[in-house]
């Protein structure tokens, strides 16, 4: 089994549709807002909500299948000297999490009326755990793959309260401890990894900036009334994040939305 | 009645522990030693293969098993500072050059079509040794004196068995169609260890230097298990 593995070999049954993030993005049916406007957040009350937190439901579920990859892989992947043992163990106890959070999703998903393969899957949550530098990978999956799931879960625990609906809003909740857990896991192992080498602690925070900005999508996940998923800062606090930190994915999200291009579809 | 003012031995009437055992301190290190380096590459494996194989079942469950494995590497790891090895990395290392290549052998499936390659070299070859050596060990070793060891080894056997591994190997083989390999004399991967010696436990995963000497096996002839032994408790005609 080789080292490495491209996010176009995942490996998926035949109900996946699997679509490049690019043909995503231009996809004509995703809606095309001006500059400075999103989706709406995602509450009971909107005409669409139903199909939206189907698919946001389903993007969770692909998102869980590739963090659970992405984990495996970090095990796979590095020899003892370039990852500590104790760090392959908590990866190893991610992939239990996110095979559990893959389950729940199927069984959510179920719940909500949408199945397996309703949506197409992009790979480019699972390209974040493709960094051949343990470090960067790590900071990428665990503070910002997993800091986006902090948000999702907050958003969508809080529209299953909105909605009445106590399965979801149960579900997400669970799902959500073990998030900020393993958000938790790669601050702690961040500082221990780079505690005597602060330019490798820079090169992997802007890592993780980049991403954070790439899973931003434009300001579909930031602080304004309007974005789609919301930043969850308490957890994120509990999680490790600095009060620095979670302003600058803000502010960062907020000069994204404005700029021209691709809006995030609604779901 | 029995005098409540008599001593009392100091083990219950059905405790029936014995205390020599085959393993002195460094010899059950060695051995763990060897048990925390399969436990290691296992769980490796496993988290490795999670991206390769399609089937969504399979996917979770090698997730689920991976950190299975992984906590009974962090048994054995812990276990080996208490046996006196101070530096656990130094015996923390392959038993032979058999498992080393066997285990290079178990990983070097990588292809979506290979799902039933991976499971069967962990769960039908691999497992059953693995739990052949554990057994050995819980058998074989002092039942008081090496209790910490064998309470992990116990962890280690059991911790499987309602996982679903090789049901999810026997499920694989029933519902897909056999594969042939066309690199590969006779299609499939052929699981053989290469002597007879290596397929009887305890040689694979942790062969070991003990002599075996009948007089110091532990006996058990009966315990809390066998009931059909147990005084009293007889079945009636």
């Amino acid at each position: 089994m080789r080292k490495s593995f491209p996010a176009e070999d995942l490996a998926r049954d035949g109900r996946f549709r699997r679509a490049r993030t690019e043909d995503r993005f231009e996809d004509p049916r995703n809606q095309f807002l001006p500059p400075g406007r999103r989706a709406g957040k995602l509450t009971p009350e909107r005409p669409d909500a139903a199909h939206a937190a189907r698919q946001m439901m389903h993007g969770i579920f692909v998102g869980e299948i590739q963090a659970l990859e992405g984990a495996g892989r970090t095990v796979w992947d590095f020899d003892d000297d370039q990852a500590p043992f104790a760090l392959k163990l908590d990866m190893a106890r991610q992939c239990w999490d996110e095979a559990r959070h893959t389950e729940i999703s199927v069984k959510l998903g179920e719940w909500m009326g949408t199945e397996v393969g309703e949506f197409a899957e992009t790979a480019f949550l699972y390209q974040a755990a493709c960094n051949p530098d343990p470090v960067l990978r790590l900071t990428g999956v665990n503070r910002a793959l997993e800091g986006l799931a902090i948000d999702v879960f907050n958003t969508m625990r809080e529209f299953g309260q909105a909605c009445g609906d106590p399965v979801l809003s149960f579900c997400e909740d669970w799902m959500l401890a073990d998030e900020v857990t393993h958000v938790k896991m790669g601050s702690d192992w961040l500082r221990r990894l780079t505690e005597h080498d602060p330019e490798r602690r820079e090169r992997a925070l802007e890592f993780q900036r980049v991403v954070d900005k790439l899973f931003s999508f434009r300001g579909f996940r930031g602080e304004a009334e309007d974005s789609p998923i919301q930043l969850a800062r308490t957890f994120r606090r509990m999680a490790g994040f600095g009060d620095a930190e979670i302003d600058t994915i803000a502010a960062d999200a907020e000069a994204d939305s404005e700029e021209e291009g691709w809006r995030a579809p609604v779901g | 009645m029995a005098d409540p003012s008599a001593p009392r031995s100091p083990f219950a009437p059905w405790d029936r522990r014995e205390l020599p055992g085959l393993f002195t301190v460094e010899e059950s290190a060695r051995r763990v030693g060897h048990y925390a380096w399969i436990e290691m590459r296992l769980f490796e494996a496993l988290g490795g293969w999670v991206a390769t194989v399609p089937e969504l079942d399979v996917k979770t469950t090698l997730g689920r098993h991976c950190y299975h494995h992984a906590w009974h590497a962090e048994l054995w790891h812990k276990r080996l500072p208490e046996l006196r090895e101070m530096r656990p990395e130094r015996l923390i290392q392959a038993p032979n050059a058999a498992l080393e290549a066997f285990v290079a052998a178990l990983t070097e499936p990588e292809g979506r079509d290979l799902t039933i390659e991976k499971l069967v070299g962990v769960y039908r070859v691999l497992a059953p040794r693995k739990i052949a050596a554990y057994t050995y060990h819980l058998a074989a070793t002092s039942q008081i004196t090496d209790a910490p060891t064998i309470r992990s080894s116990a962890s280690s056997s059991t911790t499987r068995r309602p996982t679903g591994g090789r049901g999810r190997c026997s499920s694989s083989l029933s519902s897909r169609p056999t594969r042939r390999s066309p690199g590969r004399p006779g299609g499939r991967r052929s699981w053989r260890c290469s002597s007879p010696g290596q397929a009887a436990s305890p040689g694979p995963v942790a062969s070991g230097t003990t002599r075996h000497r009948s007089r110091h096996r532990p006996r058990r002839q009966w315990g809390p298990h066998h009931e059909e032994e147990l005084p009293g408790r007889r079945s009636r005609p």
